[in-house]
Order: structure tokens, then C-alpha cells, then sequence
């Protein structure tokens, strides 16, 4: 069954708008978006919260810098400057169903089996900022600012051992663009893990959905142009997607 | 008729209580210790997230699972069982077999699949397969309407597989790699979901608000 995300870029409180992963612009509150994609017509299947600059600065997650129990009411996964098994249980018990990680773990693949271990493998994505250099799509850091010298081919045949319970690939030169999602990129990502791999960053209608949905066997999609940009409600994009005859939620 | 939700540190109870006060039910957060004094006839939520043997350990550093078990049954209590907590209601658990549950339903909690290491995630529809006769319904007809055909977001790697065909229990599963995996399932006094009602969306959310009506209905108003 496809799954439709929701993603949600943050800074300082606001879901911002980004360009290959850049902040450009603030669209609303972090609280209005997790009301507004977790219900009525906006009703996402899950909810991401993508903070790309928390491991530039050292800072906590939002969800830990807000203190307060945040209620959503789909499951919602929280990243940002995530590194140790301490932080991830306090994310987990102020209200994410799931952490993301992606700079920590690059930096220390070992706290991905310490975190699965205590908290479940199901609570524990691996965030992977992908970006062509040098003709071969590496992991990028640190709120996608710098790269790796680890391939994303590498790193997602690992994941598994890692003890992660999926993947959220996002191809960082499409991100907020109107280039779509790399077919190579895709080819790399399906054909490295058996894990579920949301993608994201260039999935911009329907139609690339069914793409890659029949080409790729991708069953996950984190969105962000279609609902804030494309002004793409949930509901409507499930009547689409049943059009096409993929099997969605409906709400 | 006050409904409690079970304060346990291997939960998401904080997140149950949320979601049913965006439903004005004001659900009030009860620690293991304060379970056996309740007096009143009480609706009783038992949330859970993680492992049984954890959740059990929790339990018992509190009270003896038999004990808290025959509490349950002498006391007109209705329980409601969420995902780890509808597992610790049950017979025993595969994932433990050591780890004492609740026996309030007389089944096994299994591994879904033995070969397959990642836990079943995501939406599933569900549909009845209990009772037998499909006409019948138990008194909770009123709220199981919003449990047929309807999507749930379900998260586990244990769950009750293939119970026996019988009228006595009214029972929803959701069929993976041909095995029927139980998503709901429901006696006199207690209820069990598999799946998370305060993280379904909207779907969840009124489930959740029509079990506590329905149940408040059951007792006599004093």
C-alpha cells in the first residue's frame, strides 16, 4: 500500500520552506503544520520533522528544546542532532513514535544498534541526504552542507545490520525543485536494501508516484511540494492515486 | 463511569491521554500501585509500547500478575488493551514465554512471521472473522461499526494468530502472507486493538470516543 508523508523542514520553531534542503522561507508554525497534516483534508499517513541545521549547531531536537508533550495524532518521527540513546528515549517519550537520524550515525554507525536496541528497531529511521559528485551519489551531512566519503550504495546495504527499522532518502539536488526524484538514484536505493525506503525531494504529483511505484516498487513518498507549494490536499491526491489504480488509505 | 489510562513507563500513555481528551474525554493517569484500590466501576486503558517481559516486570515490582488478574475479574472493571497492553491480556506471549500476562483472553501471542525479522508496519484495513456466524454481534455493536473496512496503523512483530472459529468472541483481523493477524478482539468486559487508535487519524480518534460512550452506557447512572 502506498504511503503518503508529510514533510516538514523546521527552523526555529517554523516549518520553513527549502531548496535542495536550504531554508528559503517560513510557511507556518511547526504546531499548525503536525494539526494541519494530521487531520481533515490535509490528513497525511505519517508526519516528518526534518531539522537540517540542529547537527550544525549542536542543538537538541525541537521536540526536546519545546519540553512539552507533543500529541499527534498519526505517528510522527522527530530528527536533529540525534547521537546518543539518551536523547532518542527522551524524543521518543515527549511524543515522536519514531527518530530520525542521519549526521550521528554517519559519524557513529554504532549508536544506530544502541538506540535499536533499547528503543525497537521500528522506532529508528535512517535519514540518507543523497548528492551527486564526481558522477557517484554520496551521503551528505550535516544538514546536507558537507559530504561524506561514504556512497549512498554503501551506507544503505548497511542499514539493515544497523538494527534501523527504514530509510528516508532524500535526493538533495531535486529537493524544492522542479526536477524529479532521480531514476538512478531510485535504481541505487531499491537495489541496496530490503529495508522500506521512503523517498523524498522531487516526488511532485500523482504521476510520479505511479513512476516510481511501477518501476522502482517504491511504496513510500515524504511530500512537501505537493501540499505547500502545489496546494495538493491529501484527499484529493488519494482520489488520484486510486485513478491510477494504486492502492492507497482512504479517509 | 471514569476512565484511567495505565501510567506505564514502557507506553505511549501520555499520547492515549491526548487523544482521547481531543475527543472531551478527560482520562486520568493511573500508576499500578493506585490499580487495585479502585473502588468505582471504572473503564481501564492499558496502553503499551516495547517488550511484554518489560511490561510485565513493571507490573509486578507492584503487584503479582495472578493477583492483578483476579482483581480484574472479580471487579466490574471494563479493560481496553492497546497494542503491548491487548498482548499482556492474553494467555501468554511468544516473545517471552516466561513473562506472566493477564489470561482475560485465552490466546497466544505469536512472532507474525519467524522468518522475517523487520516488525509488520504501516496502515491496514481490517474486517470481521468473529463470531463465526457473522450475523451475530456482542452488546459492543454500537462503536464496532467504525472498526469494519475501516485503516488502522498498526506496529509489532507479535500479535494473536488464527483463533479457533467460535461465537463466543467478535473478533477483526487483517490477512498478511495468508495468515489471519488479529486486529481487534472483544469479550463481555474487555477489549483488545492491535493497532494504535490514538495514532489512526481521525478513524482512531472516534473509535476511541465511541468505546468510552459505549461503555459509560453499560453502567447504571448513580
Amino acid at each position: 500500500m502506498i504511503r503518503l508523508i508529510a514533510r516538514v523542514d523546521i527552523r526555529n520553531g517554523y516549518h520553513i520552506k527549502t531548496i535542495k534542503c536550504e531554508g528559503v522561507d517560513k510557511i507556518r508554525p511547526i504546531k499548525s503544520s503536525i494539526e494541519l497534516f494530521s487531520s481533515g483534508i490535509y490528513e497525511y499517513d505519517e508526519i516528518v520533522l526534518v531539522d537540517n541545521v540542529a547537527s550544525l549547531y549542536g542543538f537538541n531536537n525541537w521536540m526536546l528544546r519545546e519540553g512539552k508533550h507533543c500529541y499527534c495524532p498519526v505517528p510522527l518521527s522527530v530528527g536533529g542532532a540525534i547521537n546518543n540513546e539518551s536523547q532518542a528515549k527522551a524524543t521518543l517519550e515527549i511524543g515522536a513514535d519514531k527518530i530520525i537520524i542521519n549526521t550521528g550515525a554517519i559519524e557513529n554507525p554504532s549508536i544506530l544498534e544502541s538506540i535499536s536496541n533499547c528503543c525497537g528497531r521500528q522506532a529508528v529511521i535512517l535519514q540518507v541526504d543523497a548528492k551527486s559528485y564526481n558522477g557517484n551519489y554520496m551521503c551528505a551531512t550535516h544538514g546536507s552542507r558537507e559530504i561524506s566519503d561514504i556512497s549512498v550504495r554503501e551506507w544503505l546495504s548497511m542499514a539493515y545490520e544497523f538494527g534501523v527499522g527504514e530509510i528516508h532518502l532524500t535526493s538533495v539536488d531535486s529537493e524544492g525543485t522542479s526536477i524529479r526524484f532521480s531514476d538512478e538514484l531510485a535504481e541505487i536505493a531499491f537495489s541496496s536494501s530490503r529495508l522500506p525506503i521512503i523517498i523524498s525531494g522531487g516526488i511532485r504529483n500523482a504521476s510520479d508516484i505511479l513512476h516510481f511505484s511501477k518501476n522502482y516498487g517504491a511504496n513510500s513518498f515524504s511530500l512537501s511540494s505537493i501540499p505547500n507549494i502545489h496546494n495538493i490536499d491529501t484527499k484529493s491526491l488519494r482520489h488520484q492515486l486510486k485513478d491510477l489504480d494504486l492502492h492507497v488509505r482512504q479517509t | 463511569m471514569k476512565v484511567f489510562v495505565l501510567a506505564l513507563s514502557t507506553s505511549n500513555y501520555r499520547s492515549v491521554i491526548a487523544a482521547l481528551r481531543t475527543q472531551d474525554v478527560d482520562a486520568i493517569p493511573l500508576s499500578v500501585s493506585q490499580l487495585k484500590h479502585l473502588e468505582d466501576e471504572s473503564l481501564i486503558i492499558i496502553p503499551g509500547v516495547g517488550n511484554v517481559s518489560h511490561l510485565c516486570e513493571e507490573i509486578s515490582t507492584h503487584i503479582s500478575i495472578s493477583d492483578l488478574s483476579k482483581f480484574i475479574v472479580s471487579s466490574g472493571h471494563y479493560v481496553v488493551g492497546i497494542c503491548l497492553g491487548f498482548q499482556f491480556m492474553c494467555k501468554a506471549s511468544f516473545e517471552n514465554i516466561s513473562s506472566k500476562c493477564l489470561g482475560l483472553f485465552p490466546f497466544e501471542v505469536k512472532r507474525i512471521d519467524k522468518f522475517q525479522e523487520l516488525p509488520s508496519v504501516g496502515w491496514k484495513k481490517i474486517e470481521k472473522c468473529l463470531p463465526l456466524d457473522k450475523s451475530l454481534s456482542l452488546k459492543s455493536s454500537r462503536w464496532v461499526k467504525h472498526l469494519e473496512s475501516n485503516f488502522f496503523y498498526f506496529t509489532h512483530s507479535y500479535a494473536v494468530l488464527d483463533i479457533p472459529l467460535t461465537n463466543d468472541y467478535e473478533a477483526y483481523h487483517y490477512v498478511m502472507n495468508k495468515r489471519s493477524v488479529i486486529a481487534s478482539i472483544m469479550s463481555e468486559r474487555y477489549i483488545g486493538f492491535q493497532f494504535h487508535p490514538e495514532k489512526s487519524g481521525r478513524n482512531g480518534l472516534l473509535l476511541l470516543k465511541h468505546v468510552v460512550k459505549s461503555t459509560q452506557a453499560n453502567f447504571p447512572k448513580k
